[in-house]
C-alpha cells in the first residue's frame, strides 16, 4: 500500500512538463550515443555533468538515467546492422544479430532486441522499487568498518572482473586512490600534492577525469583508425516479431530479465556482464546449441533483455549504500553530490520524489524507447551515416565546453587532456581505466572510512575482522585475489 | 606482455617512488591518531609493490611472448593522434584571451583540415558554421558565461 502511494507520488513528480521533457531528451540521446560507436554513455554523462548544475536535481538525475538505459536500446542497432557494437553492452549481439540481418531478418532482430530492452528495463525498475528500500533499511547497520570493508569487496571485484592482468588492474585501482588522495585532507586541511596550485587544492575532479579517459582518449584511440562502416544494405522491414519468434525468445528474455538484474547488482561493467552471461546461459541450456552464431534469435533476446534489466540492478548499491558499483554510477553520484545530495542508507527516506520520481520516470522512459527503436528504427539508421569528421570534432568540443564550464577553470580542461593523454596511453599498455577511475570516486571516502575505524578501535585492526559484515566482504575481496592468483599460476604451469 | 608491461612498470615504480618521497614529509601520526600522510603512505608502498612485480614478471616472461611493440600500427596515425592533441592544447592555452568563438573555429577548422584531410572551402565553411551554431547554442540559448575574448571589444 505504502509503494503503491510512493509510485504514485513519482508519477506527480515525473509529469511535470519539464520532466518529461528532459526524460524524453535523456532517453532521445541514450539512443543516440548507443548507435553510434566511439561514444559511450560515460563520455556523454560526464559531458552532461556540468550542465546538471544549473537543473533541479531531480530533473538532472531523470534525464542522466535515461542516457544511461537509452544507450542499452541504441547499441544494439549498430550491433545488428553494422556488425560493429555501439556499445560494449552489446558487443555479444554482433554474433546473432548481424546473421539475422544478413538472412534478410534485420527487422525481427530490431523488434525483439527492442522489446526484449523493454521488458528487461520494465522488470529491472520493478524489483529497484523493493530492494533499494529494503536494502537502505540493512545498510543502516552499517558503520565504517563495515563501509571501508565493503568498498575494498567493490573496487576489488571491479578489477578481478576486468578483462586482461589483474596486475594490471590492481596497479590502476592504487593509481585511483592515490589521484583520490590529492587535495586538501578533509581532517586536519593539509594540502596533499598540490604543489601550490589552487585547482588541486580542491582535489582531482571526477568530471575532467572521466571525460579524459573515456571521451577524449575514446576519440585519440578511434583517430588512429580509420573507422569503415557499411550499413548493411537491407530494407528493416518487418520489425514485429513472428508468433515463432516470440516462441523461441520468450524464456530467453525472462531469464535475461532475471540474470540482467541481478549482476547489475554487483560491481563492474554490470550491463555488459550480465549480457555475455546472457548469452552463455542460453547457449549452455539451448537444444541446439549449434546454432548460436548463425542467427539464433535468443542470442539477441536474451543478451538486450539482461543488458537493460542490468541498470535497474546497478543503482542499487548507489542509492542504498552511497556506493557506485561502476563508472555511470560513479557519475551518478558526482551529481547527487554537485547538488549537495548523499546517496547512503537515508537516501530514500530523506529524499522520496527524487526516488520515487527516478523510479517511474524509467517506467516512462521504457515506453519512450520502445516507440523510438520500434516504429522509428529507420531515423536511427539514417544517423549511422553522420561521417566521423564530423563527429569527433563536435565530440571534442563539447568536451572542451563543458570542462571549462564546471567552474570557469581553464586548468580543468589541461587536467581534462592530460587525463586524456594517459587513457590514450593506457590502452596502448593494455590498462583498464574503470578501476582506476572507481578507485578515485571511492578512495576518499574509503580514507575516511578507515580513518574513522582506527580511531574507534583507537589502531586495533581487528575491528575489521571482529565485525561480522565487514569479515565478510574483506574474506570475499581475499577469496577474490587468491583465486586469481592460483589460476595465474595453473595457467602458467600448462603453459610450461 | 613483455616489452610494454617492462616499459609501464617502470613508470609506476617511478610514480611509487615520487608518492613515498612526498608522503614521507607529511605527518604519518599513529594507528589510532592516523593523520594526512597514512593513507598516501600505504599506496605508495602498495603501488612499489605492484609495479615491481610487473617488472619481474616481464623479465622473468617467455622470449617469444616478448612481441614487438609496435606503437602506431597504422600509418599517418601519431599524425592524425598528435595533431589533435596539439590542436585542443593550443585551444586550451589561447580560449581565455582570443574568446571561444574564433577558438572553437580555430579547433574545427584544423581538425576537419588537416586530421582526416578536407578541402580547405568545405573546412572553412564547416568550421564557421559550426561555430556560429556553438555561439548561438551557448552564449544565446544556455547564456553561458564563456569569454569572448578578442570580440568583447567589438561589442559581443
Amino acid at each position: 500500500m505504502e509503494t503503491l502511494q510512493n509510485v504514485l507520488m513519482g508519477f506527480s513528480v515525473v509529469l511535470q512538463p519539464i520532466n518529461l521533457l528532459f526524460c524524453f531528451l535523456g532517453v532521445l540521446l541514450g539512443t543516440l550515443v548507443g548507435v553510434l560507436p566511439g561514444i559511450g554513455p560515460v563520455a556523454t554523462l560526464s559531458i552532461l555533468l556540468p550542465g546538471t548544475f544549473k537543473m533541479d536535481p531531480v530533473t538532472a538525475i531523470i534525464m542522466m538515467a535515461g542516457v544511461y538505459y537509452g544507450a542499452m536500446y541504441g547499441g544494439s542497432i549498430t550491433s545488428i546492422l553494422v556488425n560493429i557494437p555501439g556499445e560494449a553492452a552489446s558487443i555479444i549481439t554482433c554474433l546473432d544479430g548481424y546473421q539475422m540481418a544478413r538472412q534478410g531478418r534485420a527487422g525481427p532482430a530490431l523488434g525483439i532486441s527492442a522489446i526484449g530492452s523493454f521488458i528487461g528495463g520494465t522488470f529491472s525498475v520493478f524489483m529497484l522499487m523493493f530492494l533499494a528500500p529494503l536494502l537502505g533499511r540493512a545498510a543502516l547497520k552499517f558503520g565504517p568498518p563495515e563501509y571501508f570493508a565493503l568498498m575494498v569487496f567493490g573496487l576489488t571485484l571491479l578489477i578481478y572482473l576486468s578483462g586482461g592482468s589483474i596486475l594490471k588492474a590492481l596497479i590502476m585501482g592504487i593509481a585511483g586512490l592515490f589521484v583520490g588522495s590529492i587535495g586538501m585532507d578533509p581532517v586536519s586541511g593539509e594540502q596533499r600534492f598540490t604543489y601550490g596550485s589552487i585547482t588541486l587544492m580542491d582535489g582531482v575532479g571526477l568530471v575532467p577525469v572521466a571525460m579524459g579517459m573515456f571521451g577524449v582518449a575514446e576519440i585519440l584511440s578511434n583517430l588512429e583508425v580509420i573507422i569503415k562502416m557499411e550499413v548493411f544494405q537491407t530494407k528493416v522491414k518487418n520489425i514485429w516479431p513472428s508468433w515463432k519468434d516470440w516462441v523461441e525468445s520468450r524464456l530467453a528474455i525472462l531469464r535475461g530479465s532475471v540474470i540482467g538484474f541481478f549482476l547489475g547488482i554487483l560491481p563492474g561493467p554490470s550491463a555488459t556482464i550480465a549480457s555475455f552471461g546472457s548469452y552463455a546461459l542460453e547457449r549452455k541450456i539451448s537444444k541446439h546449441p549449434e546454432k548460436f552464431g548463425t542467427g539464433a534469435i535468443e542470442g539477441v533476446a536474451g543478451p538486450e533483455t539482461a543488458n537493460n534489466a542490468a541498470v535497474g540492478g546497478a543503482f542499487i548499491p548507489l542509492l542504498s549504500l552511497g556506493i557506485p558499483a561502476n563508472i555511470v554510477m560513479a557519475l551518478f553520484l558526482g551529481a547527487l553530490m554537485i547538488h549537495g545530495i548523499q546517496p547512503g542508507p537515508l537516501f530514500i527516506p530523506q529524499n522520496p520524489k527524487l526516488f520515487w520520481g527516478l523510479i517511474t520516470s524509467m517506467y516512462i522512459g521504457n515506453v519512450m524507447l520502445l516507440i523510438l527503436n520500434l516504429p522509428l528504427v529507420g531515423l536511427w539508421v539514417k544517423v549511422l551515416k553522420i561521417p566521423y569528421h564530423l563527429l569527433f570534432p563536435l565530440i571534442l568540443l563539447f568536451c572542451l565546453i563543458g570542462v571549462y564550464s564546471l567552474n570557469n577553470n581553464t586548468t580543468e580542461i589541461l587536467i581534462m587532456l592530460i587525463f586524456g593523454f594517459i587513457g590514450y596511453l593506457m590502452r596502448k599498455f593494455e590498462y583498464e581505466g574503470a578501476p582506476f577511475l572507481l578507485a578515485l570516486v571511492l578512495g576518499p571516502m574509503m580514507e575516511n572510512n578507515l580513518r574513522q575505524s582506527l580511531l574507534i578501535s583507537k589502531g586495533a585492526l581487528s575491528i575489521f575482522f571482529t565485525r561480522p559484515i565487514s569479515v565478510v566482504f574483506l574474506l570475499a575481496a581475499l577469496m577474490m585475489l587468491l583465486s586469481s592468483f592460483y589460476h595465474h599460476i595453473k595457467r602458467s604451469k600448462r603453459a610450461r | 606482455m613483455g616489452r610494454k608491461d617492462c616499459i609501464s612498470s617502470i613508470f609506476w615504480l617511478i610514480i611509487s617512488v615520487l608518492i613515498l618521497k612526498e608522503s614521507w614529509d607529511l605527518p604519518f601520526g599513529t594507528l589510532s591518531r592516523p593523520k594526512p600522510g597514512f593513507f598516501p603512505l600505504i599506496i605508495g608502498m602498495a603501488l612499489g609493490l605492484l609495479s615491481l612485480t610487473l617488472l619481474v614478471k616481464s623479465w622473468l616472461g617467455k622470449k617469444d611472448s616478448r612481441e614487438d611493440f609496435i606503437f602506431f600500427p597504422e600509418r599517418g596515425g601519431w599524425k592524425r593522434v598528435g595533431l589533435t592533441l596539439g590542436t585542443m592544447l593550443v585551444f586550451y592555452l589561447i580560449f581565455e584571451s582570443v574568446g571561444f568563438p574564433l577558438t572553437t573555429f580555430f579547433l574545427i577548422l584544423v581538425l576537419i583540415r588537416f586530421v582526416e584531410p578536407h578541402k580547405w572551402l568545405y573546412s572553412v565553411g564547416t568550421a564557421a558554421l559550426i561555430s556560429l551554431c556553438s555561439y548561438l547554442l551557448f552564449q544565446v540559448l544556455l547564456k553561458s558565461d564563456l569569454p569572448m575574448g578578442i570580440l568583447e571589444g567589438l561589442g559581443f
